[in-house]
């Protein structure tokens, strides 16, 4: 392998993992910290990624702009989504498995909505729009430049992310939430408040991350699931609740996949991609990394 | 309970001879019916008591249905469809025996991913070995074959429901799903029972994919391991309510109405609709139809011991 | 117990640990058949931990634990309770949405112990704990006291060589407490079955045991008739180092680690 191959593969992998850090981090908000198994969250990364696809197409304005629009529409309907579903299910079930186990027909139905709904307005056909696909080289490494562009936004947002956590006031609630959900609330902590936020912020991470999708794959309206199956297996890597963990766990999972699918065959991708997955759950279903 | 005796035989009696003179869309319709039926019901076998949320029915009816495609034509017909049941009862084993150990949303998400992994398994070999994805099928039966076939696998869907409801294997799996550990400190072994329950109702399920696989001409692994045989049988077993034998049944016949209306016309939607229904259901129906009093009174004059949908902890 | 007798337990440097956290250090004793034991300990020594471990419900971390001639080290609930384990639970954990009986009936059937009429058998276990009355109640709606006396039930109903009781008198009252060790007492007697007894109640304990282990910190700190416990100054450190309920007999702690 030659040092600019290594140098591609190795771009290819940690563009691919940002986006997955992104999405595995929504999830983590929501499985970690509310116990919701949201099987349709890949949905809500791909409404996000037809919603900037729409919008771009219409208006022929930069992508970019409509990154936040697609992140803030996912946010409002995460809060509308946890206030007529999760918030109900979270005072119906008495524990958290039962919780666990009916958000997850929840977020099957979703899945099905979600999915037919944008079959219903868009089609079954792939779709796609040209944005910064011109070529960038820098020493003999060459790059689309909307995937620097990319790249750049994950690193910004994942940057934000972490830090947020660790010094704001909000942040701090959550991570005493994902340590000790009854601790949490008898230091104070506003759980009524935080859940909504929490798992809206969760769907908006997953609408970011669709919108920088669409900027350098084409969308169809099935690609959620691959995604919702990968973000487990990173915060199953990560462990649940470690938000640190679904960063590395993601950047390593998408280098994984960019060598392995360079060295062994393609079409092995998702077989490889669902043998990790079990693999994981089976011998530490609590995270690899977990402590 | 005579009454309801002799509506029982009628149903049955109609359900058998519908061959003899119903126009084919009719067939296909009851056909469809019969199918959930099956699938329903015996999902519910074990899902239901344990409250084990298996979610690889697919699996178990593609490979089922792959049984058919592989065998037509050297292997009778009846032999086809218990190899699919035996087939499917071992991919149960070998998945009960890595995920059974796990409890609430890892096991379901564990099944399902491994029936993901025996989809693409079989699009990999099929890709690598026979070179094309697809099989057609050639000397299929008769659709009457076929429905008498799926009727009867329906029908032994219901009947070991209620054997094993009835049985200690029912009282053990009730057991296992309020207080799987309190169980065993009682002599049951949980780990048995429930691989014995699980291989059962996967069996029921490889069965039906067996008999279904010859309704079209062509299978290939994405539409017999789809999703959504799996979404819409825990859809019916859930609406239904897994704990009670007529609410599948009752789902199923309504579900099946509905989809032969609209999924041709309105496929989107109505697959919306299903999506939404479920929500609906988890939310509002917590215990399905089964958890509808007065259609208990009418089913089930008498509580079966343990009652499984009572309150819980 | 005669030096000759084959022990019924034999536990030999029996530890648990949970992560970091040491909840049982290294106990070595053993049961005899048909002994009467008391287990006593302040708050969080270990006993519940002890039980579960002498039931298969937790897996010790360390040394070997021999039931009825036979190593079942790490081995599930289930075979404990085939070789003869029957217990109860500090917090009832019965089947709530069943019957007292069929409660009852579920050890008789499952432990495989009793050929013949199952029904009949959990009516007799039900009637022997004063339950008779409440054989079609669901047993959730049972209040804790009776859960704990049909704990007892399903227990015998597995046909045990050792029982173990976990609280059963736990927040009762003085003459209700009686009746639960006359009741113990003569369960040992009619059946000549090994019964260990964990209760908060020292006093009550003593009075009705043959023998007494005694637990802090996770470690056995004493082990021999409640005359000579009693008087053990380790013992008497052990209590006075914690606080009060030396010998009150209605004493009740929090669940420890149930």
């Amino acid at each position: 392998m030659t040092a600019s191959l290594f140098a591609d593969l190795a771009v290819a992998g940690l563009i691919t993992g940002g986006i997955y850090a992104l999405v595995a981090i929504g999830l983590n908000l929501q499985y970690g910290l509310l116990r919701i198994m949201n099987i349709a969250h890949g949905e809500f990364l791909m409404i996000g990624a037809y919603l900037t696809y729409a919008l771009r197409t219409a208006t022929g304005w930069s992508p970019l702009w409509f990154v936040p629009v697609s992140a803030l529409a996912m946010f409002a309907l995460g809060l509308l989504i946890h206030r007529l579903i999760f918030r109900r299910l979270a005072r119906l079930s008495l524990t958290v498995e039962e919780l666990e186990e009916r958000s997850l027909l929840i977020g099957f139905g979703l899945l099905f909505v979600l999915q037919n709904l944008a079959l219903l307005i868009w089609g079954a056909d792939l779709r796609g729009y040209d944005y910064l696909a011109q070529p960038l080289e820098y020493g003999g490494v060459i790059v689309t430049a909307n995937r620097v562009v990319v790249f750049g936004v994950v690193v910004a947002l994942s940057a934000a992310l972490v830090l947020g956590l660790r010094l704001t006031m909000i942040g701090k609630a959550v991570r005493a939430m994902l340590q000790s959900p009854l601790g949490a609330r008898l230091v104070g902590v506003d759980t009524r408040r935080l859940h909504p936020l929490c798992f809206a912020v969760g769907l908006a991470l997953a609408g970011f991350a669709g919108a920088l999708l669409s900027m350098i794959y084409e969308i169809a309206p099935n690609i959620g699931e691959s995604y919702t199956v990968t973000a487990l297996i990173v915060i199953t890597l990560g462990g649940l609740g470690h938000i640190t963990g679904s960063l590395v766990g993601a950047l390593i999972l998408g280098l994984v996949e960019s060598f392995g699918m360079y060295l062994t065959n393609p079409s092995l991708k998702t077989l490889l991609s669902y043998g990790v997955f079990v693999l994981v759950m089976l011998i530490r279903p609590k995270g690899l990394l977990a402590r | 309970m005579t009454a309801r005796r002799a509506l029982a035989a009628a149903a049955g009696a109609a359900v058998l001879t519908l061959p003899l003179y119903a126009s084919p869309f009719a067939l296909a319709l009851a056909l469809t019916c019969l199918l959930y039926v099956g699938l329903a019901v015996s999902w519910s076998l074990f899902s239901g008591p344990t409250r084990y949320l298996s979610l690889a029915t697919s699996a178990f009816f593609g490979l089922g249905a792959y049984g058919t495609a592989v065998g037509l034509g050297t292997l009778p017909w009846p032999l086809l469809i218990l190899a699919g049941a035996l087939v499917a009862a071992a991919l149960a084993w070998l998945i009960g025996l890595l995920t059974l150990r796990l409890r609430g949303a890892y096991f379901a998400v564990l099944t399902f991913g491994l029936s993901e992994v025996v989809r693409h398994a079989v699009t990999y070999v099929e890709k690598s070995v026979s070179g094309t994805v697809g099989r057609v099928l050639t000397d299929a039966p008769e659709v009457p074959t076929i429905y008498w076939t799926v009727a009867a696998i329906a029908g032994a869907a219901l009947v070991t429901f209620r054997l094993v409801q009835r049985s200690d294997l029912g009282v053990a799996l009730r057991a296992v799903g309020e207080d799987e550990e309190r169980a065993a400190t009682l002599g049951v072994d949980p780990r048995r029972v429930k691989t014995v329950a699980f291989c059962l109702s996967a069996a029921f399920a490889g069965a039906a994919g067996a008999a279904m696989a010859p309704r079209s001409t062509y299978i290939d692994p994405s539409s017999v391991f789809n999703p959504f045989i799996l979404f819409q049988t825990v859809l019916i077993a859930m609406v239904g309510g897994p704990s009670k034998l007529h609410g599948p049944v009752i789902a199923a016949l309504g579900f099946s109405l509905l989809a032969e209306a609209l999924r041709l016309n309105l496929p989107y939607l109505y697959l919306i609709a299903l999506g939404l229904l479920l929500i609906l259901s988890v939310l509002f129906l917590p215990a399905g139809l089964a958890g509808v009093s007065w259609l208990n009174r009418w089913f089930e004059p008498r509580p079966p011991r343990m009652q499984p949908d009572a309150p819980r902890r | 117990m005669p030096p000759d007798a084959e022990p019924l337990v034999s536990a030999r440097e029996v530890g648990v640990r949970f992560g970091g956290l040491r909840a049982l250090g290294s106990l070595t004793f053993t049961i005899a058949p048909g002994e009467l034991l008391g287990i006593i300990g302040p708050n969080g020594a270990g006993k519940t931990t002890l039980f579960h471990v002498m039931s298969g419900v937790v897996a010790p971390t360390q040394g070997r634990l021999r039931v009825d001639g036979a190593d079942l080290t790490g081995l599930s609930p289930q075979i404990f309770c085939r070789r003869g384990v029957a217990r109860t639970f500090q917090t009832p954990r019965v089947f709530r949405a069943s019957s007292a009986l069929d409660n009852v009936a579920f050890g008789v059937r499952f432990a495989r112990r009793h050929s013949g009429d199952v029904t009949g058998r959990a009516r007799a276990l039900l009637d022997r704990v004063d339950l008779g009355a409440f054989g079609e109640t669901l047993a959730g709606a049972l209040p804790p006291a009776r859960q704990r006396m049909l704990e007892i039930a399903m227990a015998l109903g597995t046909g045990p060589r050792l029982l173990l009781l976990d609280e059963v008198a736990a927040g009762l009252t003085d003459a209700e407490a009686d009746r639960v060790s006359a009741l113990v007492r003569a369960l040992h007697a009619e059946l000549g079955i090994a019964v260990a007894w964990i209760e908060h109640a020292v006093g009550r304990l003593m009075r009705t045991v043959d023998r007494m282990l005694v637990l802090d910190h996770g470690d056995l700190i004493a082990d021999g008739a409640p005359a000579a416990v009693a008087a053990d100054k380790r013992v008497i450190d052990a209590y006075l180092g914690t606080d009060q309920e030396t010998s009150q007999d209605t004493s009740q702690e929090p669940p420890d680690d149930d």
